[in-house]
């Protein structure tokens, strides 16, 4: 099981690694979890904290949101999650926000491309949201 | 709704993967730095509240023994950890809004 829980504001939230290989990022992010995102994204704080080199990245697109028209930078990642004994790991596109003032605070999102393959148990009142996964795209056995 | 066969977007095949956790340390590396970073973003949710009380409408990093720093700019609260040499998972910044807008995403 996939233990996450919720924050001081009541915010439901998973702590996972992130690792972009071609830029030698590897970071712990917490994600907002938010099945009404269609991707997974690190927003500016995360990002920053990750040190993100903005130089370098490419691959530019859009986003809608509630909010209007974002620009995110696409990049290969793997968002390893434990589970247990096991690393369970999730090849995505994320999605790294272009830093703004309107989005500086916003929490970083994981979307449907990774909550799609887990069947959630969301209890705030008891504090409690795990996750059971049906998928990963990588299972490793800690040894 | 039925459960997806996999992934047809991966974009690291399994010999790549194996390479890359590899390089990091192994399996177990990976877990390096869990129960750290779960500790810190603990303390900041408890904490999240008396801090806000504390430091209003500041940046605050906080780490597993308390506040790192506080200041207007979000970069100056960086530019304080970092200087300290503390590694990402050692600490979580957050704006410490008085009257936040509701989060809609």
């Amino acid at each position: 099981m996939i233990v996450g829980g919720f924050d001081g504001q009541g915010r439901p939230y998973v702590e996972c690694r992130v690792i972009i290989p071609r830029l030698l990022v590897d970071e712990r992010v917490r994600f907002l979890v938010d099945t009404g995102a269609d991707n997974t994204s690190l927003h500016p704080l995360s990002a920053r904290r990750a040190r993100i080199p903005f130089g370098q990245l490419g691959n530019r697109v859009n986003s809608r949101g509630i909010g209007g028209v974002s620009s995110y930078f696409r990049e290969p990642a793997l968002l390893v999650f434990d589970d247990g004994d096991q690393s369970r790991i999730y090849s995505v596109e994320l999605r790294i926000a272009e830093p703004s003032e309107s989005n500086l605070t916003l929490p970083s999102l994981l979307g449907r491309n990774v909550i799609n393959h887990w069947c959630m148990q969301y209890d705030p009142v008891n504090a409690k949201l795990e996750c059971a996964v049906r998928y990963a795209d990588f299972s490793l056995e800690a040894q | 709704m039925s459960e997806p066969d996999g992934n047809a977007n991966q974009l690291f095949d399994e010999a790549h993967v194996h390479e890359i956790i590899a390089e990091l340390g192994g399996v177990k590396a990976l877990r390096q730095g869990k129960d750290e970073f779960h500790e810190v973003v603990l303390r900041m949710d408890k904490e999240y509240t008396a801090l806000k009380e504390r430091y209003p409408n500041k940046w605050v990093a906080v780490g597993k023994d308390g506040v790192l720093a506080a200041s207007d700019s979000m970069e100056e609260v960086f530019a304080a950890v970092e200087s300290a040499d503390l590694g990402g998972s050692e600490f979580m910044v957050e704006f410490l809004d008085t009257d936040p807008p509701d989060l809609i995403v």
